[in-house]
């Protein structure tokens, strides 16, 4: 591979100002919040326009230099981690709400706005923009639509791939591409999903264009405790099962429950063993009668407690524990390691379970706060990474309970991505012919490679390595990205 | 029976194209080469997983649609894309290898929104699995969606995996005879807050409109509106195209809803976004949008730009290398 030779370097700080080369300033971009995996990146750079960055890629691309885009670096697979002989292209200056057009129902924004900001742009007009992940006023929406991201809403609303009309992209080689429209489709290949949870593999997000929703009349916020598990998970199901489509339904266990309180005091029952927050919309008649059947089906789960927020305050209130969950475990251990694994709802209890008796296996206490009404899990395991030991016992804990959400059907990662830290569960859950056509994909957008290399998709020797794949060393389909 | 290996051994020992049909009801759209060798999807049919409670069902390509939906009627479930149904041959691997959706595709999103897996059959014979069976997923690039609308230039797709959801309490649909200008604004107030509304179409001067929801949310639309009550199989004959029968092209744009009206339309769907011209004297264009016409005789694809097009060719290149699936269906150049 080349490396950044000082005529790179020249020409680099011709095309933007802010290049950043100093040691102790690069070591802010160490890392994205994924903290266990570091790496300095050999050079900054924060571009302003457009222009800058098709110039950056071009010459990137020139020069065969790994390009790692990042937004606010609080992706939770290290998609953001930079490449050591590489630039780190930071998109933080891309930060304009462009234009809201209010009759269509769409805000046109820079890739580096941050996710709360475009419901802070149009609310007063009565709109929002629904996925809402937890790090909504920090993420960006160029990192939202590289992990494909989802929030508390998108039970009901979806995730990011289904709330983005448009996105300018610059491909490997500069080139600037314009996917998907404003109208409901284009012709041709869906590259507008194909775009979206490609972790800044296939290209540089530089626009895009949101879908907005206009704001529910009503809305109500139900919480349930339970003094099984089981109770809970099963609420789930039978919650869905009923017909009703909550905007939200969400998860948490004792440990996250006690961690919570703790940390803020929503008001949670402190000896539940597992509490459900239900969100639900609609108009005023036909909210009452939604809450009506899912107090219902909380009872009849067997919960001990309920409780109904009606009023913002309240609702805030309720969902506040929740959103602060993660800082708040984050208090009462000095580092967790979420987990982002997704299971047929019908497996919840048994999967609950089964985390638990790992989490004595490993002799680490784990957490789980999560998106149930999706299956969407996050144990949060407790560790401490100054002992190196607790380390690796955490990221063994983690593998396991990838593993098992495979076992039960499900996926390593329904939110946060693969990035660099579940590739080698990649080679589990897929194997080497799907693998190829991932490679293959890559190489139709980026044949140099030099877009956030060895992220993602695994190698199919790496994965001979790791022992879940027998390849015989030389028959990958494409060498050329494993260069870097 | 044609079982997936069945599939996988004609494909790999194809030396020359294939023309890929499931019920063979959507000839009209893309080049179709009518001198390939057939691969007949409907003999790999049936339900092979459903959870009515996990809101998913995996499917095998060739199952009709009409019998998917009658499945899902049966536990009140329905696929919110509102599948077309271009005659009862129609399958479902056929519906999503075209990507197409139903009147209710605004207000519900389209086919490719309800895939969540799919298993392929590419170009050396190979199955391979992409997706899955829950909610979220993002681990790998999405070729599940890629696939839908890729009019099978991409591989076969042997079965999908799709998100279903609970029917509606009730539904109504309404016709209110009013000018264009003043339907535009109905549906406009109606999309820009949280309405029952679920399907709208405009033609001859009347407005139709579908309201799906609870029960006492329709009946209260329902009054705020007026109109005359109309069969709900209005919009399963619109969406199957059934009044265009007959036309020797029926020409469809899309656009956004707010696009200036510059055609004299046959009809006007999707809340304005989706126009339809049966037959004009000359090729329609128009300042937004891209148009495609459904033809048995010039068939084309709205275009696309070179680097479009030219990752198109990469893509099929990958997935398709010795050009067996479909070659042309998108058009020259493109796939
Ligand atoms: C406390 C906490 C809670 C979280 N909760 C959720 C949640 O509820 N749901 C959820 O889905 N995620 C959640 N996340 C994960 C994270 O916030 C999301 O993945 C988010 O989308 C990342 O955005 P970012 O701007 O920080 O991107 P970064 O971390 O900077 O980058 C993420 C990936 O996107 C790529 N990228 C960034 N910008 C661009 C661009 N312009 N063009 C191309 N590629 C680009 C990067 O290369 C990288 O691969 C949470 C994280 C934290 C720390």
């Amino acid at each position: 591979m080349l490396h950044m030779t000082p005529e790179f370097l020249r020409a680099l700080k011709r095309i933007a100002s802010e290049v950043i080369l100093e040691p102790e300033r690069l070591a802010v971009y160490e890392a994205d919040g994924l903290t266990a995996k570091k790496q300095r990146p050999g050079v900054v750079v924060i571009p302003e326009t457009t222009g800058q960055v098709q110039r950056i890629t071009a010459l990137c691309h020139e020069h065969q230099v790994p390009l790692v885009a990042r937004g606010a670096g609080t992706g939770l697979s290290g998609g953001a981690m930079p490449h050591h002989e590489g630039v780190l292209l930071v998109m933080a200056k891309f930060n304009q709400v462009l234009a809201v057009n209010e009759r269509a129902l769409t805000a046109v924004v820079q890739p580096g706005v941050t996710n709360l900001a475009i419901t802070h742009a149009v609310e007063d007009i009565g709109l929002y923009y629904a996925p809402d992940p937890s790090s909504q006023i920090a993420c960006t929406i160029g990192g939202n639509v590289a992990e494909n991201s989802g929030g508390v809403h998108c039970l009901k609303y979806g995730l990011t791939v289904h709330n983005v009309k448009e996105i300018k992209v610059v491909l490997p080689d500069g080139e600037l591409v314009t996917i998907g429209g404003p109208g409901f489709d284009t012709p041709g290949y869906d590259l507008l999903a194909l775009m979206h949870g490609s972790e800044g593999m296939l290209g540089i997000v530089v626009e895009v264009t949101v879908q907005l929703l206009p704001q529910p009349p009503e809305v109500a916020v139900l919480m349930a405790a339970f003094s099984e598990v089981d109770q809970a998970a099963n609420c789930v199901a039978d919650i869905i099962a009923s017909g009703v489509l909550p905007a939200g339904l969400e998860m948490m266990d004792k440990l996250a429950i006690e961690a919570a309180e703790a940390f803020i005091g929503a008001g949670y029952p402190t000896d539940a063993q597992a509490l459900l927050l239900c969100e639900l919309d609609g108009t005023s008649t036909g909210l009452q009668i939604l809450i009506e059947k899912v107090l219902g089906v909380m009872r009849g789960s067997g919960a001990i407690d309920v409780q109904v927020a009606t009023d913002a305050e309240q609702r805030a209130k309720l969902w506040q524990g929740r959103k602060a969950a993660f800082p708040a475990v984050g208090r009462i251990a000095p580092d967790y390691y979420c987990m982002d694994g997704t299971i047929p709802r019908r497996e919840l209890s048994s999967v609950l379970s089964s985390i638990s008796s790992l989490s004595n296996k490993y002799s680490l206490a784990v957490a789980n706060v999560f998106h149930a009404g999706d299956g969407n899990l996050h144990p949060l395991i407790l560790y401490d990474a100054n002992d190196n030991d607790q380390l690796e016992r955490a990221e063994a804990f983690g593998s396991a309970i990838l593993q098992l959400c495979i076992d039960k059907g499900g996926t390593i990662t329904g939110e946060h991505g693969v990035g660099v830290e579940k590739i080698n569960e990649m080679c589990i859950q897929f194997d080497s012919l799907e693998l190829e056509i991932f490679h293959g994909i890559k190489a139709a957008f980026d044949p140099v490679g030099i877009l956030n290399p060895g992220k993602a998709v695994p190698t199919l020797s790496r994965c001979a390595e790791f022992g879940a794949m027998h390849v015989h060393v030389g028959e990958e389909k494409f060498p050329e990205l494993d260069r870097f | 029976m044609l079982e997936v290996k069945d599939i996988s051994a004609r494909v790999a020992a194809a030396t020359s194209p294939l023309r890929i049909v499931g019920g063979d009801t959507k000839r009209r759209y893309g080049h179709v080469d009518e001198s390939l060798e057939l691969l007949e999807m409907a003999g790999h049919a049936g339900i092979l997983d459903y959870h009515p409670a996990e809101l998913v069902v995996r499917v095998r390509a060739g199952t009709p649609v009409t019998e998917l939906v009658d499945t899902l009627a049966k536990e009140n479930q329905v696929l919110a894309f509102e599948p077309p149904v271009h005659g009862e041959a129609s399958t479902i691997g056929g519906v999503i290898s075209a990507g197409l959706s139903g009147s209710r595709r605004p207000y519900a999103g389209a086919a490719r929104d309800h895939v969540l897996g799919a298993g392929v059959v590419l170009f050396d014979g190979e199955y391979r699995e992409f997706g899955g069976q829950v909610m979220k997923n993002v681990a790998g690039y999405d070729v599940s969606r890629l696939i839908c609308g890729a009019y099978g230039t991409l591989g076969v797709v042997a079965d999908v995996s799709l998100k279903v959801l609970p029917a509606p309490e009730r539904e109504v649909s309404l016709a209110l005879e009013m000018p264009l200008i003043e339907a535009q604004s109905l549906v406009e107030s109606l999309t820009r807050r949280v309405s029952p509304l679920s399907a709208s179409a405009y033609a001859a001067g009347v407005l139709s409109l579908r309201l799906s929801g609870l029960e006492s949310d329709v009946a209260d639309e329902q009054l705020a509106i007026g109109g005359e009550i109309i069969d709900d199989v209005y919009w399963r004959q619109l969406d199957s195209l059934a009044s265009f029968q007959g036309a020797s092209q029926i020409w469809r744009l899309s656009t956004h809803a707010l696009a200036p009206v510059e055609h004299d339309y046959d009809r006007m769907d999707w809340g304005f976004a989706q126009r339809w011209l049966v037959d004009p004297a000359t090729a329609p264009t128009s300042s937004q949008g891209h148009w495609t016409c459904i033809s048995n005789t010039s068939p084309s694809f709205g275009s696309m730009s070179l680097l479009e097009q030219k990752l198109h060719r990469n893509l099929k290149q990958v997935f398709d290398p010795n050009g067996i699936f479909n070659p042309g269906r998108l058009g020259e150049g493109v796939a």
